[in-house]
């Protein structure tokens, strides 16, 4: 017998609609997720080889550019992946536990006999193994959801870091118990133009894998086993919106001011190429803390060459606009124990990790015309400092890399703003962030829905805005805005007709951006 | 025809096994038909595991003894005990320097 149908409200994170059987998903590899979480120690086996492979694809990217010390550490974390003593212990543990967690746990084993020496430099080879568990259980939860049983995923919640799993696969919504509308995971969805809803609460944990769902992300509603009526009502309204859609079509074309450049914001390859596909000018933005939000050490130099090598080979030949590492605040890894600071100033209390980041991205961005965003900068003393050690960077890499990136002030709070005449002296391109500007200047939490990107609108964070653009101005610089806002097309109408010269927004956001911005002359009463 | 082998050498001085030199070991002892053990300090690691192998935590200049059965077991041995003796003088590689982990001296 059919079960009877269940309507579930919660938040709308992304819109879209999606019409599926659901796949359950556990963020947690020791939890077996669902019914369909099953696998054998095979599976697990060949998630280890794909690691020591994705280790050797990225030592043979590194030696074609001539950096064979470099190369060689990722070789030795290759044979890490290839051991035959890791790989008789995940065997022996996947018999009684999901393969991903019988990977974690057997690397966990070896890294821990390395940590116990107490001797520094095998306790970061320790931290090595442990990141081949991880990586190689990521791979085996991508595996699965590369096979789903649904289209449209089903979790309690999604880590920051779990983002990076669902990207690419065939999952076509997102339905969550929990979550927030600001989280990470939310803004990946909306990036790729996933329907997600978030905090649907518990009785969406009641589904099983294979359950129909009916997902309206506009809405924040989703149904399970809906009955026939509801499904055939659901594929009408979808029908109806669909044309509603087609028939806005182009407003004009009248341009005055100046059209802004318009790039794309990514965490990860997919997103990369939707935004290129879309006619991004390359990227505006690249996050590049998220696959590190579970890291249990700072990323090495290899680890950062393994997670930015296939992301910037993507870019060739386009702008790519690398963030450093964003940790605090929201963002916190297991490696930083409640950090009084964030941002840049985070990243300045450990100048050699900065440095170990600086010089991945510089040898992986080689022929990309690459630029670098210092997050949360207030002070210009912040972007010096920054611009020092990244030439002590650049000098360590050796002449392979000798063009110098231009570097770039993420402007996020009011602090910012107060000292941007500074900043804009030693910056040679600004951008905004509205998603944290606007929750600082209204005095709102980050993840509270009241601080959703219209909240942009506002006219005391215009004002900020505005302020940014004057200065930037003066001091003929590029001023960009990549948070969410940018995405709004009247905001984005908005900070175009204030002189901001570069937008950023998500790849699935782009054709209305571009469409918005087009008409960006056209007068309101025209409308 | 299976054959055991048995032979002492030393790891130079200033060469602890780390990740590289480890490495080297592991690709010569994979290249033979033979069982291949490391042994030191009463611990022993087959020297087709970078991870026992690292696990061992041999400092510079200690003895080691590398052990092999298996039908190329002597060549498997002579093999592994020139890498070792080979981590010292091997160009462009470590040197007398104490090394890290990437294979550079440490002090630059």
């Amino acid at each position: 017998m059919p079960a009877s149908e269940r309507v579930l409200r919660g938040i709308p994170a992304a819109g879209g609609r999606a019409e599926g059987a659901i796949t359950v998903w556990s963020s947690d590899a020791s939890v077996p997720a669902g019914s369909g979480s099953g696998g054998t120690a095979d599976d697990a086996l060949e998630a280890l080889r794909q690691v020591g492979e994705e280790f050797a694809a990225a030592a043979d990217h590194l030696r074609s550019l001539g950096w064979r010390e470099e190369a060689a550490v990722l070789d030795t974390n290759r044979l890490m992946a290839d051991d035959p003593t890791l790989a008789a212990r995940t065997s022996a543990l996947a018999v009684d536990r999901p393969p991903a967690a019988a990977v974690v746990e057997a690397c966990e084993e070896q890294a821990s006999k390395l940590a116990d020496l107490r001797n520094p430099m095998l306790a970061a080879r320790a931290d090595d193994v442990r990141q081949i568990g991880r990586r190689a259980a990521k791979l085996l939860t991508r595996q699965r959801l590369a096979a789903p049983t649904g289209s449209i995923l089903v979790a309690a919640e999604l880590g920051p870091a779990d983002v990076v799993d669902f990207v690419g696969t065939s999952i076509r919504g997102i339905a969550l118990a929990g979550g927030s509308l600001t989280s990470h995971a939310a803004i990946v969805a909306r990036g790729l133009g996933l329907p997600m809803v978030v905090a649907l609460g518990d009785d969406l944990m009641t589904a099983t894998d294979g359950d129909r769902m009916l997902l309206d992300g506009g809405a924040g509603v989703a149904v399970l086993h809906p009955a026939e009526r509801t499904r055939t009502k659901f594929r009408q309204r979808g029908a109806a919106t669909a044309s509603g859609e087609r028939s806005t079509s182009p407003r004009g074309t009248a341009i005055d001011v100046e059209a802004p450049t318009l790039r794309c914001n990514a965490s990860t390859l997919a997103e990369i190429e939707a935004g290129l596909a879309a006619g991004a000018a390359g990227v505006g933005l690249l996050r590049t803390e998220i696959p590190f939000l579970d890291a249990t050490s700072w990323p090495s130099e290899a680890t950062s060459t393994l997670a930015l090598a296939p992301l910037l080979i993507a870019l060739r030949g386009h702008t790519a606009t690398v963030r450093l590492f964003d940790f605090g605040g929201d963002k916190v890894p297991p490696f930083l124990t409640d950090p009084a600071d964030r941002g840049v100033g985070l990243l300045l209390e450990h100048p050699d990790e900065c440095s170990a980041q600086l010089r991945a991205i510089l040898r992986c961005g080689l022929g990309s015309t690459l630029r670098l965003l210092v997050p949360m900068v207030e002070t210009a003393q912040q972007l010096a400092t920054v611009r020092d050690v990244l030439a002590a960077a650049i000098e360590e890499c050796g002449p392979a890399v000798a063009s110098q990136p231009r570097l770039g002030a993420m402007i996020e709070s009011p602090d910012a703003v107060s000292h941007i005449d500074e900043i804009v002296t030693v910056a040679d391109f600004v951008s905004i962030g509205t998603n944290d500007l606007v929750a600082s200047t209204l005095g709102i939490a980050r993840g509270d829905p009241a601080s959703s990107a219209a909240a942009a609108a506002d006219p005391a964070v215009i004002g900020q805005v505005a302020r940014v653009v004057e200065a930037a101005r003066k001091a003929s610089i590029g001023v960009a805005v990549c948070g969410e806002a940018a995405a709004i097309p009247d905001i984005a109408r908005t900070l175009v007709g204030l002189g901001v010269t570069e937008l950023s927004v998500a790849p699935s956001r782009l054709a209305a951006i571009r469409e918005a911005v087009r008409s960006n002359a056209q007068p309101e009463l025209a409308r | 025809m299976s054959s055991s082998v048995e032979r002492t050498t030393q790891l130079p001085p200033g060469v602890p096994l780390h990740a590289r030199p480890a490495g080297r070991i592991v690709r010569e002892a994979s290249r033979h038909d033979a069982t291949v053990t490391i042994t030191f300090d009463g611990d022993s690691a087959s020297a087709r595991s970078i991870l026992e192998l690292l696990a061992l935590g041999a400092e510079g200049g200690v003895e080691l003894v590398v052990s092999a059965s298996g039908s190329e077991a002597a060549g498997a041995v002579d093999g592994v005990i020139d890498v070792i003796a080979g981590l010292a003088a091997a160009p462009g590689g470590p040197g007398q320097a104490p090394v890290d982990d990437s294979g550079e001296p440490a002090d630059q």
